[in-house]
């Protein structure tokens, strides 16, 4: 009774304290208080805070995130302090029907063996009614006997080496993707001079065919990964026989043929929005763990093998076969090669074959690897498909390849020590420099900058 | 290109040429939009949309008066990086319309909607031009739009045609008072901010990471939240704090980079505050290591992703949205009231619905207070209708109606529990909802929590 | 004939737009680089947001208006400096690519969260920070609207006609500037340099300079039409991006490349095209064939062709002269 009493005591003196300070002083919470509650702090179980009530609680954790109970925690308010133990899951709340100041109090003599508390015994906590007010104490050391949860925060190395050594590897990753991709627009470049603004539009091709394929349709992943890789060639040919080729026969200079792409740029995006509406597609509805020595997806691993397969493959194209020293003769001098026997309109289709069906691949390996494809994913890769291919030497597989690695390690490495916003600026700002002091790129031949 | 033009010119060809790759595109993915209708929204709402029988609203006709008929723009992003979120404040704006329309209309008339695209910032020119040919057609009040970029893009056109702009969505703390002709429902990001880092706090977590995308919606409720955590003496922001400089672009595809320099931090939580972009950050988390479960989410990402992830890759976690998160039975009036009205499919997110909802019916009961639908006497009744002269509560339209025809005062609670607008025509109070993940779905209701300013 | 009477007030409007005013003063710039001299600058846009922040940033710190408008100008020459300094000597596809990623590193620069202060961040400067610059210059009562037929707008605040009366005299001026320079010896020379650089050269022309010249002039122009553009509107770094730039090259396309009117026409041209499109198709297509979303979508895969279909069919615009073909390689 007599603590009845004074619990009402309390809530009656308590909102005059507090209410000058407290920002929104709420009409209601002295009458509340007033109307007959019991106490104006109870310990509850849980917390449910209503429009006249207002909760204080908090979780005790120790250091390794596991939760610890029947530590022993006190609220006052001025009035008789009401205390509770932590439950099982560590956590702890009051209600209280008064908006206002309260000191919150750990026992520490009550805490497991091993543990302090890492700052402070005590807080102040403003109730606001309606409201939860959090309440925390950070303790220090680890429980005896507690499970320790390895996987509770990640293993990763965090030291200096350990945070470079990650980058470098997602910086392989990103650039390898990027260099499947970059080798399309290099060779189109190569042998027709047509800075193909619409090439990334290919890329998002391929992951929305994949998201068509293999979630939609359920096909086994790597049946549509073939199937995209040969649709998205195709489109290819069906692109060089039904606009490109007629263009060139037209005569139509290499910057109207660009205006053109940039067109078809347009044009696709909104077709791909107008299918697929503005969100992020998966191609795959699984997640790996990262694993082994670049500490990536499995995935990832096989991503970056089949890029560094199919770029030699396409290096070997180009160096030892037949088609690949005529498609390099028409990269040359076009007349030329025409003059000599060379079937330059079979090459060009080739090469648009050949670009389409890679930007397709690195399409569905980019959305497998890093988790969907939205429709303007493309559209921000050739702000990097660009500078890769530019700063590699234009028209070059193997300088594609090898700027491609470049903007791919500076966006990543460049987060160590710039801001991440900054990353894609520095990867422009490279370009720019490079250009500067090296126009033809840095595997181009001089004779092309002219 | 000398030797190339010689060939003949098949100029049928070429039209057919250029038009190709986009019918290419198209035909290969045929039935794209059909298989993806189901994808976000669960089957459930699905199967009961059907039951729910909405009406088309009508087209607003530009000869008619816009004084004596509720003429209601509606400024929702139909394309672009917002564009998922255009189906749900569509199904808001034609669902309250509908619901008005059974009411006996506004001043005794059908209301009716003038829908256009309020784009993207990136599209500003186009924003700028829809909107002036929404204003050209005399609107009676405009909902939208969802962006603050886009707010503040067309607030100088909307400004001089003196037409009230109530959005459901755009939270940026800098739109604050900023035209007496703009008033906003959802609410304000110190709001939810408050509630979901007071609850990240409760849960006991000591050191919280932040993966933000650097968007005014994100820093806002980054920095709300960094403030309560920071404030509790027991936590601290280990990685994405103010001023670090660790938001990462909105247009970002790739997040490798961004969670391994959060998880070097040793984190014992993540909040994610991002929209459509979470889907790709979910998987580059987990494959790092990370328990989902120990990950906080914002009403931008508060989504179903049943479709997506591997079955309860998200159990456990939590997050926070303004009001109620849209409840089965509102997801599938919405979903009702977009295909009713020309959706092709269900929304896949359902943010902001409510909003939209609250927002036209707040309009239509202004101008039945002022017994005018000038835009005008609906911008002086707004506050009014929402509480500010501390009416009755009402809780729909028709309810509302009643007691305005009674000649009483009202207060509007609709569907996201926002209070009355305050002096500076932002909400003055509101509910935030924390829910959290079973499976993959936000579906279990932890607690709501009252935000004032 | 109701719906026709809506789409010529739509397009009225639209023609009063200041936005229109201002894309076509940046378009006019462009065609200054890419229409007369045949220099390839995809990253006009960032020209649009410098004169923008230049402004903005001036008048936010207290700048009175003209030193905004000053710092805004030189803000542009001395990013066409920089531009044009390493790539004019090289061919013309250098230039592309360094202004684009120029222009880029602006917009991401720009919207960095540590230049808050100074930029506002990605949220940019709202349009109240530095448009009562401007309106207190206005020889009109600030409060008060006037009609003209069906278009009733303020007299001095917002999107006023204050706004475009001096959107539509600054174009002016820029056109006549423009129609003077090419019917000069200067003029003669840049649209030579275009033609044939050589021979240009043979003539003992300094080619480099003119170059620089023209990038300059072009550059200062799109800053005044970006100032303009976020006259009404707000100054956002997302807003003024590569979108803006393509935007920018079809105007210049519809309406004729290397003409002094057509940047003007493919502006009228263009937002008439997107809201007539819109129009049309929500009309006459049932929501059955397409959706209410898809309608918006569709238009600009329409534009999107549009802009192939036109640079394969009529490469030299509306108004353009086909023996001037813009288009060098």
């Amino acid at each position: 009774m007599l603590v009845a009493a004074l619990g009402v005591l309390s809530g009656l003196l308590l909102p005059a304290l507090p209410a000058q300070a407290s920002s929104s002083p709420t009409p209601s919470a002295s009458s509340s208080a007033a109307a007959g509650d019991s106490s104006a702090i109870r310990a509850t179980a849980t917390c449910a805070q209503t429009d006249t009530t207002a909760c204080v609680a908090g979780t005790l954790r120790d250091a390794d995130t596991n939760p610890v109970r029947g530590a022993t925690v006190t609220l006052a308010a001025g009035g008789t302090p009401v205390a509770t133990k932590t439950s099982a899951e560590g956590t702890f709340s009051f209600t209280v029907t008064a908006a206002g100041r309260y000191t919150l109090s750990l026992d520490e003599s009550t805490l497991p063996e091993g543990l302090t508390p890492g700052n402070g015994t005590e807080r102040t906590i403003t109730a606001r009614l309606g409201a939860l007010s959090p309440a925390g104490f950070a303790l220090e050391g680890a429980q005896q006997g507690g499970e320790t949860d390895p996987e509770a925060t990640p293993q990763g190395d965090t030291s200096a080496f350990g945070r470079f050594w990650n980058q470098v590897s997602l910086g392989l990753l990103l650039g390898l993707l990027l260099a499947l991709g970059a080798i399309g627009l290099s060779l189109v470049y190569g042998t027709t001079g047509l800075s193909n603004f619409a090439h990334a539009e290919q890329v998002t091709l391929g992951g929305f065919l994949g998201y068509v394929f293999a979630v939609q349709l359920g096909v086994p992943f790597v049946l549509a990964g073939v199937i995209v890789i040969v649709l998205c060639a195709l489109t290819g040919t069906v692109q060089d026989r039904l606009i490109w080729q007629p263009l060139r026969r037209r005569g139509l200079g290499l910057t109207q043929l660009m205006v053109v792409t940039i067109g078809l740029q347009l044009a696709l995006q909104y077709v791909y929005q107008f299918i697929f509406g503005g969100g992020v597609r998966p191609v795959s509805r699984t997640i790996q763990a990262n694993t082994g020595p670049l500490n990536i997806t499995p995935n990832a691993y096989i991503a970056m093998a089949i890029s560094v397969v199919v770029l030699i493959g396409v290096g070997l194209l180009l160096q030892r076969t037949r088609i690949g020293r005529a498609t390099r003769a028409v990269a040359d001098n076009r007349p030329l090669a025409a003059a000599s026997g060379i079937d330059v309109d079979r090459i060009i289709r080739l090469v648009w074959t050949i670009a389409a069906g890679l930007a397709g691949l690195a399409g569905l390996l980019y959305a497998l690897v890093y988790g969907g494809i939205a429709w303007n994913t493309g559209a921000e890769l050739l702000l990097l498909l660009f500078p890769a291919v530019t700063l590699g030497g234009f028209g070059t597989a193997f300088g594609a390849l090898v700027g491609s690695l470049v903007i791919g390690l500076v966006t990543q490495l460049s987060s160590l020590v710039l801001t991440a916003q900054l990353r894609y600026a520095s990867a422009l700002l490279i370009l720019i420099v490079v250009l500067i002091f090296r126009p033809q790129g840095i595997l181009g031949r001089r004779s092309r900058v002219g | 290109m000398p030797g190339y033009r010689s060939t003949g010119r098949r100029l049928a060809a070429l039209a057919m040429g250029a038009t190709a790759a986009v019918a290419l595109a198209a035909c290969s993915s045929g039935g794209g939009t059909s298989p993806s209708a189901s994808t976000g929204a669960s089957s459930s709402s699905s199967a009961s949309a059907s039951a729910v029988s909405v009406k088309a609203v009508p087209k607003c006709e530009s000869g008619a008066d816009e004084t004596t008929q509720l003429k209601l723009g509606a400024f929702i992003p139909l394309t672009g990086g917002l564009a998922f979120l255009g189906p749900a404040a569509v199904g808001g704006v034609d669902l309250a319309l509908n619901d008005i329309n059974e009411a006996g209309g506004v001043l005794g008339k059908d209301a009716c909607v003038n829908l256009v695209d309020s784009s993207e910032t990136s599209q500003a020119a186009l924003s700028v031009a829809n909107i002036k040919k929404q204003l050209q057609s005399k609107v009676s009040a405009i909902v939208g739009p969802e962006s603050s970029g886009v707010t503040y893009n067309v607030l100088p056109t909307v400004n001089g045609a003196k037409t009230v702009l109530f959005s459901p969505a755009a939270t940026d703390d800098g739109l604050t008072g900023v035209s007496p002709y703009f008033f906003r429902n959802p609410a304000p990001n110190s709001f939810e901010a408050s509630a979901l880092g007071s609850q990240i706090v409760a849960d006991g977590r000591t050191k919280v990471a932040f993966l933000t995308f650097n968007d005014p919606y994100g820093t806002n409720l980054r920095d709300g939240m960094e403030s309560v955590i920071k404030d509790s003496g027991s936590a601290e922001v280990v990685y994405g704090a103010k001023g670090k400089n660790q938001e990462f672009p909105s247009t970002e595809t790739n997040f490798g980079s961004d969670v391994s320099a959060a998880l070097a931090t040793k984190p014992d939580a993540i909040v994610i505050i991002a929209f459509d972009q979470t889907k790709q950050i979910i998987p580059a988390l987990v494959s790092a290591g990370w328990k989902m479960g120990n990950s906080y989410f914002v009403d931008g990402n508060l989504n179903d992703y049943s479709a997506d992830l591997p079955e309860g890759t998200l159990t456990g976690v939590k997050g926070a949205t303004q009001g109620v998160n849209p409840s089965p039975e509102l997801r599938a009036k919405l979903a009702a009231a977009y295909k009713a009205n020309g959706g092709s499919s269900e929304p896949t997110a359902y943010g902001y619905g409510a909003e939209a909802y609250d927002a036209s019916t707040l309009i239509a009961l202004a101008a039945e207070k002022g017994k005018s639908a000038a835009s005008e006497d609906i911008r002086k009744n707004l506050p009014a209708v929402s509480g500010t002269t501390g009416g009755e509560i009402c809780k729909s339209f028709s309810a509302c109606k009643q007691l305005l025809d009674d000649g009483k005062e009202i207060q509007y609670q609709g569907y996201a529990g926002t209070g009355p607008f305050n002096s500076k025509r932002d909400i003055s109070s509101g509910y935030i909802s924390i829910y959290q993940y079973e499976g993959n779905a936000p579906s279990k209701f932890l607690t709501s929590t009252k935000e004032s300013d | 004939m109701d719906f026709l009477a809506t789409l010529f007030t739509d397009f009225g409007a639209q023609i009063l737009s200041t936005v229109t005013a201002a894309f076509a003063i940046a378009a006019i710039g462009l065609n200054l680089h890419f229409g007369y001299t045949g220099l390839l600058n995809i990253g006009q846009a960032g020209f649009m947001l410098l004169g923008a922040y230049g402004f903005a940033i001036t008048i936010r710190f207290g700048g009175p208006f003209w030193l905004g408008v000053l710092v805004a100008i030189v803000a542009a020459v001395i990013f066409a400096l920089i531009l044009g300094l390493p790539t004019l000597k090289l061919r013309g596809y250098y230039l592309a690519i360094v202004t684009i990623a120029a222009a880029e590193i602006l917009r991401i620069v720009g919207g960095n969260q540590s230049l808050g202060p100074v930029t506002g961040g990605v949220a940019g400067i709202g349009n109240q920070v530095y448009s009562p610059a401007f309106t207190a210059l206005s020889p009109f009562p600030q409060d008060g609207s006037f009609s003209l037929g069906p278009y009733t707008y303020p007299l001095t605040v917002g999107d006023s006609w204050y706004l475009r009366i001096v959107s539509w005299i600054v174009l002016a001026l820029v056109a006549v500037l423009v129609l003077l320079l090419m019917r000069s010896p200067w003029g003669r020379t840049i649209r030579g340099i275009r033609e044939d650089e050589d021979a240009v050269r043979s003539l003992g022309k300094n080619v480099y300079l003119y170059k620089m010249q023209a990038l300059i002039l072009g550059g200062v122009i799109g800053a005044l039409g970006g100032m303009l553009f976020v006259l009404g509107t707000s100054v956002q770094p997302d807003s003024l991006g590569r979108s803006t730039t393509f935007l920018l090259y079809t105007i210049v396309l519809l309406g004729g490349a290397a003409t002094v009117f057509g940047p003007v026409l493919g502006a009228v041209l263009y937002f008439m095209v997107i809201i007539g499109l819109q129009d049309v198709v929500g009309q006459f297509v049932p929501p059955e064939i397409m959706s209410q979303q898809q309608v918006p979508q569709f238009g600009y895969i329409v534009v999107g062709i549009g802009l192939m279909l036109l640079v394969i069919f009529r490469p030299q615009g509306i108004l353009g002269n086909k023996k001037e073909l813009s288009f060098g390689d």
